[in-house]
This record gives C-alpha cells, sequence and structure tokens, in this order.
C-alpha cells in the first residue's frame, strides 16, 4: 500500500524555541492515524505544517509520492487535505449547506449562485451521513456536537483525501462522540486517509489503526495500536524528561492565601483552597477545568460572582490587578507572548512595567525613576542569570526560558509574597525548565507562597507540596505529598461521563 | 552598505527627507530660504504642531482622533464669545482666557470622547468620525452658522501677534504662536517621555492585556489620553481663532489629514506602541516645507492634497516594512 501523505524529516523552529525535530511519519488510506502527546508536545505544530499555515524551517510534505509547495492554507485544502479544528470554522450566521459550500459554490453557467443545487447536494451529503439536519438550517442554533458533523459533512462534500481532526472530542458527550466515530469509520471505508489527534488513550482502539506518540517537539515512537495496550502508550507519552532537579523538602509555614467558596458564574464554583509560605501549591486538571479563571478572579483581573479571598487573614476585594499588586501578589500568565510581556520592549521597561508607581519620583506628576528601574532589572538579570547581553535587550528576541524570567524578574521586583504561575515551564526546553524550578524553590524557601497552575503531570510530581485537582469548574480533591502519583490526579481530573451523571 | 548604516539611515529617515527637500525648494525658489518666509513657514506647522502632540498620544494607545479639526472650531467660537461677553480688552487677561477655555473645553470634549472609547468600547474610528460631524454641526450652532468678530485687539496676540520689535522688523521678530506652541509641545514631550503615565501610554500601546495584568488602569489611560488630545486640539483652536481675530465655524476643516499624516511622519505607529511627540514635528516642518514650498512654486493648491495623502500612505508602508524586518 502506497502512503498518501508523507512527512520527512519535518523540523520546526520558533525563536527560541525548537517546537519539532526530525519528524517523518506515512499516512495511508484507508487508516486513521493517531498524533498522541501531552499539551506543547508538537502534535498541533505538525498539523499546522501539514495544512500549510506553517513552513517548516527543514523537511518536507508528500501528498502521493509529489512534493507539495503550498504557499497559502487554501492551496492545501484545494488539493485535498482538510483539517477540523478544535474551534469550528463555521459562520454562524449563514446556513448549513452555505458554510458547506463557502467558498466553492456551485455556479450557473452566467456565473450567478445555484441555489438550489447547493442545497439539494448539501442535503443529500447530510441525508447519507445519516444527519437529522435540514441544510436550510441558520447555523447559530446548532449544538457544539452538530456544528462539528457541519465541518465534516464539508468535508466530505469536497471529496478530500486527507482529513485531519484536532482534538475533535473535547467538547462532546459519549453519545455524540459515539456518532463522530461513526463517520470516522465512514470516511475510512471511502478510503479517507485520517489523521487524529487526540489524548484521550481509550479512544484509540476504537477508531485508529497507526498511532505516532509526540514527547518535546520529538516523534519518540510509532506502534500498531492492535499491537500495544494503553499501558506502554502512556509510559512513552509522559517518560520525558525534567531536567536534574531534586524537590527540596519544604515546610509549610504560616498562611499567606485563603479562598473560600469562589464562584464564576459559568467558569467554575465553590472554589475553596488555601497556600502556605514555604510551599508551592499546584492546580492540575485538563485545559478548560477552569484553573485559570479561578486564578484571574483572585488576581483581581476579572470579577468572582460570590465567595471571598483572604491575604494574610485579612479579606481582600481586588476589583483590579493593581490591587493585588499593591498587596504582594503576582500572577505569570500562560500565555507569555500575548499576555506576559511586552515583547516590542527592553528587559528593563518589562521588569519596570507594574512596579513604576511604587518607586516613582514626584515632580507634579509621578515621574518614572530611570535609576531605579536599570539598577533592578540589571540585579535580577544577573541573579536570574538571564541569556541577554545587557538590560536594553528586546523581550520578543529572548528564549521562552529567559523570557519567563524576565517575567519573574518582574514579580520579584515587586516583591510579592504570593506568586501564582499559569503553566509557567510551557514551551520552555529541558535544562531551562530545572532551572526554573531550582528558582521557584528558592523563592517559596525565602517565605514566599507559590500557586502553581500545571497540565504537566510529572512536573506537578515532581515540584508540588500539594495539589488541587479541577475538573467542570470545581476542585474535586486535594493531593499532599505522598498521595500525589499520576494515577490519583488522573482518576479525580477525569471529567464525569454521561451514565455517571445520571446516576448521581 | 551595512547594518549600522542601514540603521542609521532608516532610523533617521524623517530629518534626511525634511532636508533634501528644504535644499530642493531653496535651489527651486529664492524666496524659501529668506528669514522672513522661514518665519512664516514655522508659524504655519505650529497648529498642526498643537493638534500632533495630542495625536501622538492616542495614536501610541493604537487609537485615532479625526475630530479634533472641529474641536478647534468649537474652542476658536467658545473663546470669542467668552471675551465679547465679559468685555474683557486687556491683553494678558485676554491670553489667560483663551488658554484656559482652550485647556477646559478640550479636555470636557477630550473626556467625552475617551469615555466612548474606553467606557463604552466604541471603535475609535468610528466614534471619532461621527464626533466630527457632531462638533462642526454644534460649531456652527454656537456661532449662528457664521464668525464670532467685534473682538478687542488683544485677542489677535496669542495667534498673530510678535515680540522683539526692531528697525528691520517693525512689527516683531519671533511670533508669541511659535514661543506658545513650543512651550505646550515641551510639556507634552516630558509627559510622554518623563512620567510613570508617559511610560504606561506606552504599555497600553503595545499590549492591553500585558498592561492590565501588570496592574495598569488601561481604561483609564485610555480616558487621559483622548483628553490630552482633546487638550491639545483646543488650545489649537484658539490659536486659531486668535491669528484671524475671529471665531469661525469652518476652522480646523481638513487638519486632522495634516496632523495624522505628521504623526505618522514623525514614526508613531498606526498599530501603537511606539511613538515620540518630538519626532512628530519633524513631520510637522516636513509638511510645512510642503505646502510652503509648492505655494511659492506656485504649484496649484489641489495638488498639495494629492500629495499629502500619497504621503501618509507612504509613512504607514515605510512603517510596515520596518516592522516586518524585525519580524
Amino acid at each position: 500500500m502506497e502512503p498518501v501523505l508523507q512527512v520527512k524529516h519535518i523540523a520546526k523552529e520558533f525563536p527560541g524555541v525548537k517546537a519539532l525535530e526530525d519528524i517523518s511519519i506515512d499516512f495511508y488510506p484507508g487508516e486513521c492515524h493517531a498524533l498522541v502527546g501531552e499539551n506543547g508536545a508538537g502534535k498541533s505544530t505538525l498539523i499546522k505544517i501539514i495544512a500549510s499555515i506553517y513552513k517548516p524551517t527543514k523537511g518536507e510534505v508528500l501528498l502521493e509520492g509529489k512534493t507539495c509547495n503550498f504557499k497559502t492554507p487554501k492551496d492545501a485544502i484545494d488539493a485535498g487535505i482538510a483539517v477540523i479544528q478544535q474551534e469550528t470554522s463555521i459562520a454562524p450566521h449563514l446556513s448549513i449547506a452555505e458554510n458547506m459550500y463557502l467558498g466553492c459554490e456551485p455556479r450557473y453557467s452566467n456565473g450567478l449562485l445555484n441555489r438550489k443545487k447547493m442545497e439539494s447536494d448539501a442535503q443529500a451529503v447530510l441525508d447519507e451521513m445519516e444527519l437529522k439536519l435540514d441544510s436550510h438550517t441558520i447555523c447559530a442554533g446548532l449544538t457544539a456536537a452538530q456544528l462539528q458533523m457541519v465541518e465534516i459533512a464539508k468535508v466530505i462534500s469536497k471529496h478530500a483525501k486527507v482529513v485531519v481532526l484536532d482534538e475533535p472530542t473535547s467538547s462532546l458527550s459519549d453519545k455524540e462522540i459515539d456518532s463522530l466515530f461513526e463517520q470516522v469509520r465512514k470516511m475510512k471505508k471511502a478510503n479517507t486517509t485520517m489523521i487524529y489527534v487526540t489524548h484521550r488513550m481509550a479512544e484509540l482502539p476504537m477508531i485508529c489503526e497507526r498511532c505516532s506518540i509526540f514527547r518535546d517537539g520529538l516523534k519518540v515512537a510509532e506502534y500498531m495500536v492492535k499491537d500495544v495496550d494503553e499501558k506502554t502508550i502512556v509510559n512513552s507519552m509522559v517518560g520525558r524528561e525534567l531536567g536534574a532537579y531534586v524537590k527540596p523538602e519544604h515546610t509549610a509555614k504560616e498562611e499567606l492565601l485563603r479562598v473560600e467558596h469562589l464562584t464564576q458564574e459559568g467558569k467554575f464554583r465553590d472554589v475553596s483552597f488555601h497556600a502556605n509560605a514555604g510551599e508551592i501549591v499546584a492546580f492540575s486538571g485538563l485545559v478548560g477545568a477552569g484553573r485559570t479563571e479561578v486564578m484571574e478572579a483572585v488576581f483581581g483581573a476579572t470579577r468572582a460572582t460570590s465567595g471571598k479571598v483572604f491575604l494574610e487573614g485579612k479579606e481582600v476585594h481586588f476589583k483590579h490587578p493593581s490591587e493585588a499588586i499593591a498587596h504582594k501578589m503576582g500572577l505569570a500568565t500562560e500565555d507569555r507572548r500575548r499576555t506576559g510581556l511586552l515583547l516590542t520592549k527592553s528587559i528593563q521597561e518589562n521588569v519596570g512595567l507594574p512596579n513604576l508607581p511604587f518607586h516613582a519620583k514626584k515632580f507634579l506628576m509621578k515621574l518614572v525613576n530611570v535609576k531605579w528601574e536599570k539598577d533592578t532589572s540589571e540585579e535580577y538579570r544577573k541573579k536570574l542569570q538571564i541569556k541577554a547581553p545587557n538590560i536594553q535587550v528586546l523581550c520578543g528576541n529572548l528564549s521562552g526560558g529567559n523570557q519567563q524570567k524576565v517575567i519573574l524578574s518582574k514579580w520579584l521586583a515587586a516583591g510579592v509574597k504570593v506568586l501564582i504561575l499559569d503553566e509557567p515551564t510551557k514551551g520552555i526546553d529541558v535544562n531551562a525548565r530545572a532551572e526554573f524550578y531550582a528558582l521557584m524553590n528558592k523563592f517559596v524557601e525565602d517565605g514566599g507562597s507559590i500557586v502553581m497552575v500545571s497540565s504537566d503531570m510529572p512536573e506537578i510530581i515532581k515540584v508540588a507540596d500539594r495539589v488541587y485537582v479541577m475538573s467542570e469548574g470545581i476542585i474535586k480533591g486535594e493531593l499532599s505529598h505522598e498521595e500525589i502519583s499520576e494515577i490519583n490526579i488522573i482518576s479525580l481530573a477525569s471529567p464525569v461521563s454521561d451514565d455517571e451523571k445520571k446516576e448521581a | 552598505m551595512n547594518n549600522n548604516t542601514k540603521r542609521l539611515i532608516t532610523d533617521n529617515i524623517v530629518v534626511i527627507v525634511l532636508i533634501l527637500l528644504v535644499v530642493g525648494f531653496s535651489i527651486g525658489n529664492a524666496t524659501f530660504l529668506k528669514v522672513a518666509n522661514l518665519i512664516n513657514l514655522v508659524g504655519q506647522m505650529c497648529l498642526n504642531a498643537l493638534l500632533a502632540s495630542g495625536l501622538t498620544y492616542v495614536i501610541i494607545l493604537g487609537g485615532i482622533d479625526i475630530s479634533v479639526g472641529s474641536i478647534m472650531a468649537i474652542t476658536g467660537i467658545l473663546a470669542a464669545q467668552l471675551v465679547l461677553a465679559t468685555g474683557v480688552t486687556q491683553t494678558p487677561v485676554i491670553i489667560i482666557l483663551q488658554i484656559i477655555v482652550g485647556t477646559l473645553a478640550g479636555a470636557v470634549i477630550g473626556l467625552f470622547i475617551g469615555y466612548l472609547i474606553a467606557y463604552r468600547n466604541l471603535v475609535p474610528m468610528i466614534c471619532t468620525l461621527s464626533l466630527m460631524q457632531a462638533f462642526r454641526g454644534l460649531a456652527y450652532i454656537i456661532s449662528g452658522g457664521g464668525p464670532v468678530y467685534g473682538l478687542p485687539n488683544g485677542f489677535s496676540v496669542l495667534g498673530a501677534g510678535r515680540l522683539i520689535q526692531t528697525a528691520s522688523f517693525p512689527t516683531g521678530i519671533i511670533p508669541c504662536i511659535i514661543i506658545f506652541t513650543v512651550i505646550v509641545v515641551i510639556i507634552f514631550h516630558l509627559v510622554l517621555t518623563k512620567t510613570v503615565f508617559g511610560r504606561h501610554v506606552f504599555a497600553v500601546g503595545s499590549n492591553r492585556n500585558v498592561a492590565h495584568m501588570s496592574g495598569i488602569d488601561t481604561r483609564r489611560v485610555t480616558l487621559l489620553c483622548h483628553m490630552i488630545c482633546g487638550i491639545c486640539a483646543g488650545l489649537a483652536g484658539v490659536v486659531a481663532a486668535s491669528k484671524v481675530n475671529n471665531g469661525h465655524p469652518a476652522t480646523g476643516e481638513g487638519y486632522e489629514m495634516f496632523a495624522i499624516a505628521a504623526t505618522v511622519l514623525g514614526g508613531t505607529s498606526l498599530s501603537g506602541g511606539a511613538g515620540s511627540v518630538a519626532r512628530a514635528m519633524f513631520g510637522c516642518a516636513i509638511i510645512a516645507v510642503i505646502n510652503n514650498g509648492m505655494t511659492l512654486m506656485e504649484i496649484n493648491a489641489y495638488w498639495q492634497k494629492v500629495v499629502i495623502g500619497a504621503i501618509i500612505i507612504l509613512a504607514v508602508l515605510l512603517d510596515m516594512a520596518q516592522k516586518g524586518e524585525k519580524e
């Protein structure tokens, strides 16, 4: 059997980060090939290269034996490569038929839209899929699962050769997943090449023939799914290095942060936790469990609907991050490039950013204390060993690990006692991680308290003194010291299936 | 050409263009370099310089205010009416009144615009485009449809008066308008470069989310930037009224384009995050030189509009090209 799609020796580098290294995979027709790995392992980057959204730094993509020289994502679509993203790309105000034929509408010979043909063709595909949907329906009223079906109908109507599904089941119920898999099997029967991105191991034997395991931008293994069990796959997925860092024993001291019954409508409810001086508390859970939202509410970046927050025993009501900062609390966001750093500004300006009002000289208005800013950022550049020749280097030119150090510097300079870190080592390479853990450790040993949100289980096990596990907006449990294990976390973090919900 | 020279040139492209223009026009026309013409030229760029100082703030934020020309008309008329109503005749009192009216009325209007943009989330372009129309209408309404005139001589000192009379310059050498503009420009340059607020303006302009998460009240910063833009437009309005010694509802029509052009030429990025009041002055100088030079060379005034429009496009393209290089 000849492979339909091949990627050969693909490498992709972003400034400061190696996202993929030497990836080669063959994809065969009529087969479903799973790409599995943790968040940030490089699955999505590979998908984007296949879809021609990114250009690979090295290597090539071959479709039916020919090198693809696609210039835009549209070229890839025209050549028969269809990607169904996690977020559907359906235009809500258009009908199902209009969405299915968007950009390739059937026309009369005079160039005008042949609406009749478009709608009957769309209906034929929907009926073929045995969906009870009318092609005239406006998409705005459809459920997430129905929208996904419309996406699949769109792909089928285009007779795509290669169909990529990027974590399609993350927002679906069990029943909806069944009908999705039914469609996948039908497409396989029609000899379509399927690529399936997931991190749910249980789904593999149900629809996939092969799977490739990704870890830290490398393809670490490829298996025939029928030959391996789930454990083997999980082991190759998580057996990743965390660098030379050994967790020292921490002794928790006085309580610094206490959160009681915090609720934000539609995001999380009844969240209670506390963090002590001298310890690292982690929040584990799946992406979308509501952890980031909790932290943002605690920090005053968003408003909670109800609940209380105490700092060192005193109740606080932060309406804006500035108030949290004034109370010696800092938050390093998950997305450094979008919410963490001013990429077009220097290290000095970024370190100064939250601190200027507190060190200003007064003359009619608050004046920037440039000397303080320079001295402080220089001090932290040296102390945290930020790899930059001087503090005037623009943060956009630093690697992920060094960017994270700049963010840490700005909060250390603010003298924070409670530091919230959201996915602190995402996109950071192994060695920089170990270095960062050591800095976190130093911070708590000096009497600070760290609340760390992480989706990286080995990281939590390696770093945290206590773990709260969240799922679907509520805290499912608390683990401390010897209880912290992958099995315990997973059993708490998994969303309740529909059947269990009914029983409850 | 090595990288350093290349950078030196791109960083100082406005200065180079300005010098080339001055050289070109001096060769093309003998009167261009005469002292009288140069003073005249600097006087001409003052209104634009006032507007550009304020616009620099909102453009650094990634916003825009195209209602500045209409604001000018309103404050000019208000100052004229106030002077008539109070009947003051002493020059210093009139000047103080003009500055107070320009500042206060401009600030109130700017706060209103800032409120709509920062707290009601209106898109700056749409918001100020609508207000440009509304303010122009208001200017005609409060003025009764025509100019407010019959003002005491003191009213014209700020815009048309000159200091230091000599034998060869019986009316004075240095126009008051230049002194006033230089003071205002220096103040707003210092506020932008030396204060914590100024730093926050750059932070909000480069990345609103990062600024918010670093404890900066991004809405307040946006509000204040529009207030500053309003103050600058308000001051430009009273100076413009003083220049012609009446308050005219048609004052400032089309001035927003010159001011935006000057700001962008001065290296302030329309996508926000970077810019400078001082450098905007080079932009003002380029526009003043082009207008003045083309007039001296008797080139049709309509062509000046075409040239200014083309310059804005070129400046934006240049800005985008430099950004692309960095990425």
